[in-house]
């Protein structure tokens, strides 16, 4: 051996050594109490100069301004363009420093105007008038006026990125139209009743300044990730990617909302993924405003008078999909059983009561479109026997059960519907997949897991953002839609609630579709989360169930 | 072998070496199931757009064009873009790179400043209470997980003393110094702007103690048995008998002896480090390299998959290279071999 593979092997020794090494039990003790003693860390040792964790401090020299929000959040803001970039943290990021034709507020969500300041449909939801607000501009000043408006809508058709699949499917490049500096016509080339409501994902930039920094065709793309081109309340002050996002307020900002308090003087997005992490932050105060905590972490906030714990619903339903085409589950009576056989209340014990048990495709909080009297399953074992006695596998089966590796709600879930469907003589194989996997699965209704657990995104207060994308027969293959259910009444009904802006007709539609789809039994609805989020009380903060809020309308009381 | 040649030999061999990873890495990105297109797409999309990204990223074509493509791709600077942010990854590498290296060096520091003097202490008194308690601090050093370490350092010192802050690279509203290294320590301190000097100085502490610890732990315990090792040897035992002062012998005969072989191992502790940064990372909300991998990963997002890979080959490799370097700089006979 040469002597760097001596050295090699001689440090594999050591550090294998290190781990069993030999030191008596006493002496560890001794040391290891010493330690202990010496930090103050040994139980209920005090600590005397420690500040008491209840009251937040705001760690000086920490912000600009005290008027300055910081939001923790586990998620990046990984791409700021307003047309190809679009979740949870980007819409916070871009929301911040674009305006956008409407914008959603409160919970449950209601559509304020922006930019426009008035939206009305033919009756056949084909022919679309936005009259803008003349006030807009962008930050150069500039009118955010028609021509910008109807520019924007051909970018983002064109890029067919990020927000597209909203509008896509019901216009194209000749759509809009300039009537006059204010007036916008949009003629879709499909009818798009639910057209409002995607209207707050249109985020309008300043043509001008895009088409400057504009390289190689690319309509401004890669300079938009990381730069602005809005007309929003706020203007980027620092950008550190994978960390701090630091937004600064724009001093001739044109919009003031009603009942708005004290605008921010400064909104900061900061990366902050432990859960741990983020609540001494907030007992810190170096953070006001958190999400995605776990439940002991949530409670431990809500014990202290000094944050506020959104216990409000959120529109993120759980459901477990069944695949109806393949298998065992393609059986009615099966979906039946099992939905019979899987415990909601305990499922809701397992998120720590957070959440509400569903009551059919759409969250309970989406009104008026949730229908109150559906004869929604409930867990009767009773119930499960006898629809697994009526249906063509009554002897019992073997099936998956796929879950994301490491979300330990899901796990939980497996595990309460393998408990029960045991005792139908159903064993419930655990199949923890990372998400890319189980995409994958879902894209074939061969490969397609017969239950997969799925979490719904909400993008629009519409019930076709929940309906279209995981009952029309188009959408099967994708994630959404895993449970592959194909049914052409179900097509017509949601086809027929898209052709119309008669809200009352589209009403009706939409409780057909949810009356079939439970009778059914296409799903295991499992429940619909609380929005899992809390902040100092000092703010002023409505929180939206679609994508967050709104740093517009945040401020300290 | 003079040094020049004995560098550039191990230099050329890093190229076989790179192109290995790139082959190893593109295969495994290719056989993985799942389809990052149809992630990247979303829910709704529509098949259009599903193509769309499919073509942009040149999915559809055959695997060794891909692979060529590629290859092409990093020798002209252009490692590709990430399917899901649609940023290029060589921006990616280069935001998150020095914050990681930062966090290993600074890491490097404290384990051998305090280290190396903990097991000199533990070797000239072998066996006696402060040798003890080294060794209860190495035990614990191997076997403490950093993730847990990591939450006691933030409970006590961020928020029961409020010495620390418990998390990022630099507290929010902070803004960064002008980018030369990129390592803020330095960056600031060539800029001249103390305060930020202090408040990045203040962030490093605590992951770079938690990343530490186990090297730390390492160097106390190699020190100590190679200092034990020299100082048996005869030319020791002939400086004493000369009579020369102990802490001579052991600081100035023994200690240059023993250490040659720790710088190997520190050299290696860098790679180890680097790539045991992720859990660190994570904890501390330090927006490194290892939290982009993981980020990837999970997404199966290939192309800074990819990248990352590489540039971690051509990192460990330099390490590598650096280490035998020094050593044959202090050991003749290793350039002879």
């Amino acid at each position: 051996m040469t002597n760097r593979q001596e050295i090699e092997a001689r440090y594999r020794d050591l550090r294998e050594a290190l781990a069993t090494e030999g030191v008596s039990r006493r002496t560890f003790m001794q040391v290891a109490a010493a330690a202990a003693l010496a930090s103050g860390l040994s139980h209920g040792a005090p600590v005397a100069a420690a500040p008491s964790p209840g009251a937040p401090r705001r760690l000086a020299g920490r912000q600009a301004s005290e008027n300055t929000l910081v939001f923790g959040s586990g998620q990046d803001i990984s791409n700021l363009d307003p047309h190809t970039g679009h979740d949870y943290s980007i819409t916070w990021g871009q929301r911040a420093v674009y305006d956008s034709l409407l914008r959603y507020e409160g919970n449950p969500p209601v559509l304020k105007p922006l930019l426009a300041t008035e939206v009305s449909g033919s009756p056949d939801a084909t022919e679309w008038t936005i009259k803008l607000d003349p006030k807009a501009t962008f930050h150069d000043g500039s009118a955010a006026d028609a021509a910008a408006v109807v520019w924007n809508f051909n970018r983002m058709l064109k890029k067919n990125l990020g927000v597209a699949w909203m509008f896509a499917t019901a216009m194209d490049e000749k759509s809009a139209q300039v009537v006059d500096p204010t007036t916008v016509k949009v003629t879709l080339v499909k009818p798009f009743g639910p057209f409002e409501a995607v209207l707050p994902w249109l985020f309008v930039a300043n043509p001008k300044v895009v088409e400057a920094n504009e390289k190689d065709g690319d309509l401004g793309e890669g300079w938009l990730k990381d730069h602005e081109a809005g007309g929003g309340p706020f203007t980027i002050a620092n950008w550190q990617p994978g960390s701090t996002y630091q937004f600064a307020r724009f001093p001739n900002y044109w919009y003031t909302a009603e009942d708005a308090p004290k605008p921010l003087d400064s909104f900061v997005w900061q990366i902050i993924r432990e859960s741990s992490t983020k609540r001494i932050a907030m007992e810190t105060g170096q953070v006001q405003l958190g999400d995605n905590f776990t439940p002991e972490d949530l409670e431990g906030l809500r014990a202290n008078p000094t944050f506020v714990v959104n216990d409000a619903p959120s529109m993120s339903p759980c459901s477990i999909k069944l695949n109806n085409k393949v298998g065992p589950t393609s059986d009615l009576n099966v979906r039946k059983a099992l939905s019979h056989a899987f415990d909601y209340d305990s499922a809701l014990e397992a998120v720590s009561g957070r959440g509400e048990v569903m009551q059919g495709p759409l969250p309970t909080s989406l009104q008026p479109w949730h229908k109150a009297d559906l004869p929604v399953l409930k867990f009767d074992m009773d119930a499960a026997k006898a629809a697994l006695a009526a249906s063509g596998s009554k002897d019992g089966f073997s099936m998956e059960y796929v879950y994301v590796t490491g979300l330990t709600e899901e796990e939980q879930f497996g595990l309460i519907l393998l408990q029960n469907a045991a005792e139908l003589n159903i064993e419930v194989k655990m199949t923890p997949l990372v998400w890319p996997d189980m995409v994958a699965r879902a894209s074939k209704a061969d490969t397609a897991p017969p239950a997969m657990c799925v979490y719904a995104g909400t993008d629009y207060a519409d019930p076709d953002n929940f309906l279209w994308q995981g009952f029309h027969s188009s959408q099967a293959g994708f994630w959404s839609a895993a449970s592959w259910y194909q049914n052409p009444e179900v097509d017509q009904w949601l086809e027929g609630a898209r052709a119309t802006s008669d809200q009352a007709k589209r009403q009706e539609l939409y409780n057909n579709v949810q009356q079939r789809i439970v009778e059914d039994a296409v799903e295991i609805f499992v429940y619909v989360q609380t929005e899992n989020t809390a902040w100092t009380a000092d703010l002023n903060y409505t929180y939206v169930p679609i994508m967050g809020g709104d740093p517009r309308v945040i401020g300290f009381k | 072998m003079n040094l020049f040649a004995f560098t550039l030999r191990r230099l050329l061999l890093l190229i076989p070496t790179l192109v290995g990873v790139s082959l190893l890495t593109f295969a495994l990105s290719r056989i993985v199931p799942g389809d990052p297109a149809r992630l990247a797409a979303g829910a709704q999309a529509t098949p259009e757009m599903y193509q769309q990204i499919r073509d942009e990223f040149g999915l559809d074509k055959p695997l060794p064009t891909q692979y060529l493509d590629y290859v092409r791709g990093i020798v002209t600077g252009d490692w590709g873009k990430s399917i899901l942010s649609r940023r290029p990854v060589m921006e990616d590498l280069q935001t998150y790179w020095p914050a990681t290296l930062e966090l290993v060096l600074v890491a490097m520091v404290i384990a051998t400043v305090v280290g190396i003097p903990l097991g000199v202490l533990s070797a000239v008194r072998a066996d006696r209470p402060s040798d003890q308690v080294a060794r209860i601090v190495s035990l614990l050093g191997v076997s403490v997980p950093a993730f847990w370490l990591a939450v006691l350092l933030q409970l006590f010192f961020a928020l029961r003393l409020g010495w620390l802050p418990a998390s990022g690279r630099l507290l929010p509203g902070v803004v960064p110094p002008p980018s030369v290294t990129g390592l803020y320590l330095v960056d600031s301190a060539l800029a001249g702007q103390w305060d930020t000097f202090g408040q990045a100085l203040r962030q490093i502490i605590l992951p770079a103690l938690t990343l530490s610890f186990p090297t730390l732990a390492t160097v106390s315990r190699f020190t100590r048995s190679s200092l034990l090792e020299v100082l048996g040897q005869d030319y020791v035992r002939t400086a004493r008998a000369k009579g020369v002062a102990e802490r001579s012998v052991v600081l100035g005969h023994a200690m240059r002896n023993a250490l040659i072989p720790l710088v190997t191992m520190v050299g290696l502790s860098i790679g180890w480090s680097m790539g045991g940064s992720v859990l660190v990372e994570t904890v501390f909300d330090w927006p490194g390299i290892g939290l982009y991998a993981t980020k990837s990963a999970l997404t199966l997002d290939f192309q800074p998959i990819m990248g990352i890979a590489l540039l971690y080959g051509i990192v460990f490799s330099l390490i590598n290279i650096a280490v035998d370097v020094t050593y044959g700089l202090l050991d003749p006979r290793i350039r002879r071999a």
